[in-house]
């Protein structure tokens, strides 16, 4: 009863108006008797006064209730004990009839402003678990912590009075540090670091600063304490949010503008909502380690693929490599010149084949790993391109007519790297495109939406074009499309190699069917912003 | 002996022993004498102690002294050949033992046409560099560079050049068959101070193409080494 005893003190100064409104209406209920003195009996009368009592204990409380116990008791004497009209009592039996009614009245009082305090904690109590229950209503809808914790937390800030309530999450993964605070503040910066700077203090303490026993004492002491305690209670209340013994930040409730202390109702909430508050945070946790996990899980299956495609890639040349290798050495030199001589091209062959295999899995992996950043420097794409082509085998070369804007800027790329990926792209246009049929280069500088200012590299060949699923996974490591029908040689990783390139430098590359009426080719078109723009 | 004045010494070094066997049997099956070293270490003092005429030198050797140190000393006291082996996607590597001095670059793995290519260009330069100062005509396909009368000639029609695109020219057909890393043709030409502006030299260069080259598209004469620098051929294959 705590709560009862407490709410009793509150109660017993009432305002003044309440006294005045008890005064009129023991004033009204004697005038109303007075009419009919005649007919009720001196000892009536008292008990006609107990129900005015009773109003005035349950409409305004224990205070104006005895005002209205004690004026009964006067009026009684004065207009209904004879001698009329004089607080002097003629029959001494009176004297006891009075301390009798002046008793009943002071626990009619007492009786009626206990009922009205029940009934209120009773509506307040309706009112929280109303607010809990709305508040657990959103909570449950709302997975989203991002979304969650500013409603509860207006809640918190409305229910308190409060003009600023604010979560500060700590930050990951240390949790040394708290983050910015989520919520509404009309604070200037220096308030929210010096809220900050206390709700570190709580947090690592794992004690509510603010609250209760301190709450009061800092009103009675102001300003007058130094200690983190009392500094942190004028700015108001500070819980710790902790869940399965992870801290999770802290639940800041600054002072209600009225200056008052949060009653226990509002204290109740705050930590309640405080509660709340700690299993949004923690259930947003796990789900970032479900999802985490669930992407590990993914990445662990996808290098399981990747493993067998390499080592697919790997042991295939090397197979093809021993059996003609050992085919030539010891007994089996019964093979003719040759037989021997095809045998040292088809090892050389898949020599190759292995090189290129493990140089672009190497670049590939150093570019994803962040280990080979473009270096930039001023390059002529034109030239570059023309630098390529010209590595190729004539016959190759020749099939290949580059297409020139008048005006190239120079761009800063890594020539080196770029080169690969234009590599790569003609060494494909030309794997997939009849012997006879010409493969375009464009260059070209163009304002791309999403790229900016860049310089567009085309390739165009007339190969077997792509249907919209290919072209998810056309530039996939190990992806060979159904682009690839008579089984023409190939690493899979080219265009996985050109697109990493590519995006570390700032670039897209995409690839789109192209030909008219009918596609009757496919068109690979890198884009390069320029770093400037 | 007199026999051996006439071959050619080549210093072959490779920490890889099936690497250095194959090298060494395909460059003796043509004509040369081969020294092999496995560690820096023993490359100096197998360079400093006989007559090399040129050397194909590793860049990733084990021990104390790596490939660059080896190409770095040896550039203190001879001029003889370099040809580096160098892994593939090592741009840097391969710019910056050019820069001390490497003549050439191999990327591994490699082809033996190709090694036996660059050494034999290497070793005809080695002797045109004699002549330097004769001043003789560097002749390729079409093109003549008159060095006397600084006269460019394409077909026997003169071509006009800027002094900057003579230069570069001149540059590079005195070190014709080498790569030449942007560093070196920019401080020949500009000076040091301008070793870095590479925009300076693509400009350039491609404006020498537009008056040198059949096509400048697909440069023929002055082939660009992505990532590393130029090189001008002394003949067209």
């Amino acid at each position: 009863m705590d709560a009862l005893s407490r709410a009793f003190r509150r109660d017993f100064r009432p305002a003044v108006a309440d006294h005045i409104v008890a005064l009129v209406a023991v004033g009204f209920a004697t005038g109303l008797i007075l009419v009919g003195r005649s007919v009720f009996d001196k000892g009536q009368v008292s008990l006609l006064y107990l129900p005015v009592v009773m109003f005035c204990g349950i409409r305004l409380g224990f205070g104006s209730a005895i005002t209205a116990a004690v004026a009964s008791f006067f009026c009684w004497d004065f207009f209904f004990l004879p001698p009329y009209y004089t607080l002097v009592v003629e029959n001494p039996k009176d004297w006891l009839s009075l301390a009798v009614f002046l008793l009943a009245a002071i626990i009619t009082a007492r009786l009626a402003s206990q009922i009205r305090i029940e009934a209120q904690i009773a509506r307040d109590r309706e009112r929280e678990t109303r607010l809990l229950y709305e508040a657990s209503e959103q909570l449950a809808q709302e997975v989203n912590a991002t979304r969650l914790l500013p409603v509860l937390i207006e809640q918190v800030r409305s229910i308190c009075n409060s003009d600023t309530s604010l979560v500060l999450p700590v930050v990951l993964p240390t949790k040394d540090e708290l983050g910015q605070p989520i919520g509404q503040s009309v604070y200037s910066e220096d308030m929210l670091a010096a809220i900050r700077s206390v709700a570190k203090v709580a947090l690592e303490r794992n004690q509510l600063i603010g609250f209760g026993d301190s709450q009061r004492l800092w009103q009675k002491a102001v300003g007058q304490d130094e200690d983190g305690d009392s500094a942190g209670s004028q700015l108001g209340v500070f819980v710790p949010l902790i869940a399965h013994e992870d801290r999770l930040g802290v639940l800041y409730v600054g002072r209600r503008d009225d200056g008052l202390p949060f009653t226990r109702l509002q204290e109740q909430f705050i930590l309640t909502a405080a509660n709340h508050a700690a299993i949004v945070i923690a259930r947003q946790e796990l789900v970032g380690q479900a999802a985490e996990a669930r992407v590990l899980r993914e990445a662990d299956a996808m290098k399981d693929t990747l493993l067998s495609l390499v080592s697919h890639e790997l042991r295939t040349p090397l197979a093809a490599i021993k059996a003609n290798a050992s085919g030539l050495i010891g007994e089996h030199s019964y093979l003719s010149t040759a037989e021997k001589i095809e045998a040292i091209e088809a090892i050389d062959r898949e020599v190759d084949r292995l090189a290129l295999f493990v140089g672009n899995m190497l670049d590939l992996s150093r570019i994803e790993g962040g280990m080979w950043r473009p270096v930039r420097d001023w390059t002529d794409v034109d030239e570059l391109v023309g630098a390529v082509v010209g590595q190729l085998p004539g016959a190759a070369a020749g099939r290949i007519a580059v297409h020139i804007d008048k005006e190239m800027p120079l761009i800063q790329i890594d020539d080196a790297q770029m080169a690969i990926v234009i590599r790569n792209l003609l060494d494909n246009a030309l794997k997939y495109s009849a012997p006879d049929t010409q493969i375009d280069v464009s260059l070209g500088v163009l304002q791309d939406e999403d790229v900016g200012r860049c310089v567009l590299i085309s390739v165009r060949d007339k190969g077997p074009t792509f249907s919209e699923a290919e072209a998810e996974h056309l530039f996939e490591r190990f992806y060979r499309g159904a682009r690839n029908p008579d089984g023409i040689p190939g690493t899979g990783l080219g265009l996985a190699l050109c697109r990493a390139i590519v995006e570390a430098h700032g670039g897209t590359v995409g690839a789109v069917n192209v030909g008219s009426p009918e596609p009757d080719g496919v068109s690979f078109n890198i884009m390069l912003p320029f770093l400037d723009d | 002996m007199a026999l051996s004045n006439d071959r050619k010494v080549i210093l072959v070094v490779d920490d890889e022993p099936s690497i250095l066997r194959a090298v060494r049997a395909v460059l003796i099956a043509q004509g040369y004498e081969v020294l092999t070293a496995v560690t820096g270490d023993e490359a100096l003092k197998c360079a400093s102690s006989s007559k090399t005429d040129l050397i194909v030198l590793d860049i990733m050797l084990p021990g104390d002294v790596s490939g660059l140190d080896v190409c770095r000393n040896v550039r203190q006291w001879s001029d003889v050949p370099i040809i580096i082996l160098s892994a593939i996607g090592r741009e840097r590597q391969k710019v910056e033992a050019l820069d001390l001095g490497a003549d050439d670059y191999i990327t591994k793995p490699f082809g033996m046409n190709e090694l036996t290519a660059r050494v034999r260009a290497l070793l005809r330069r080695g002797l045109v560099r004699h002549e330097e100062d004769s001043n003789e005509p560097f002749k390729c396909g079409d093109l003549e560079v008159d060095f006397d009368r600084r006269v460019v000639t394409r077909a026997g029609v003169e071509v006009k050049l800027t002094p900057h695109e003579y230069d570069i020219l001149v540059y590079l057909s005195r070190n014709a068959d080498r790569v030449i890393t942007h560093r070196q043709l920019l401080s020949a030409v500009w000076g040091a101070p301008y070793s870095e502006e590479t925009q300076l030299l693509r400009v350039h260069v491609g404006n020498l193409r537009r008056k040198i080259e059949a096509n400048a598209s697909i440069p023929q004469l002055i082939t660009t080494e992505p990532g590393v620098g130029y090189r001008l051929r002394s003949s067209l294959v």
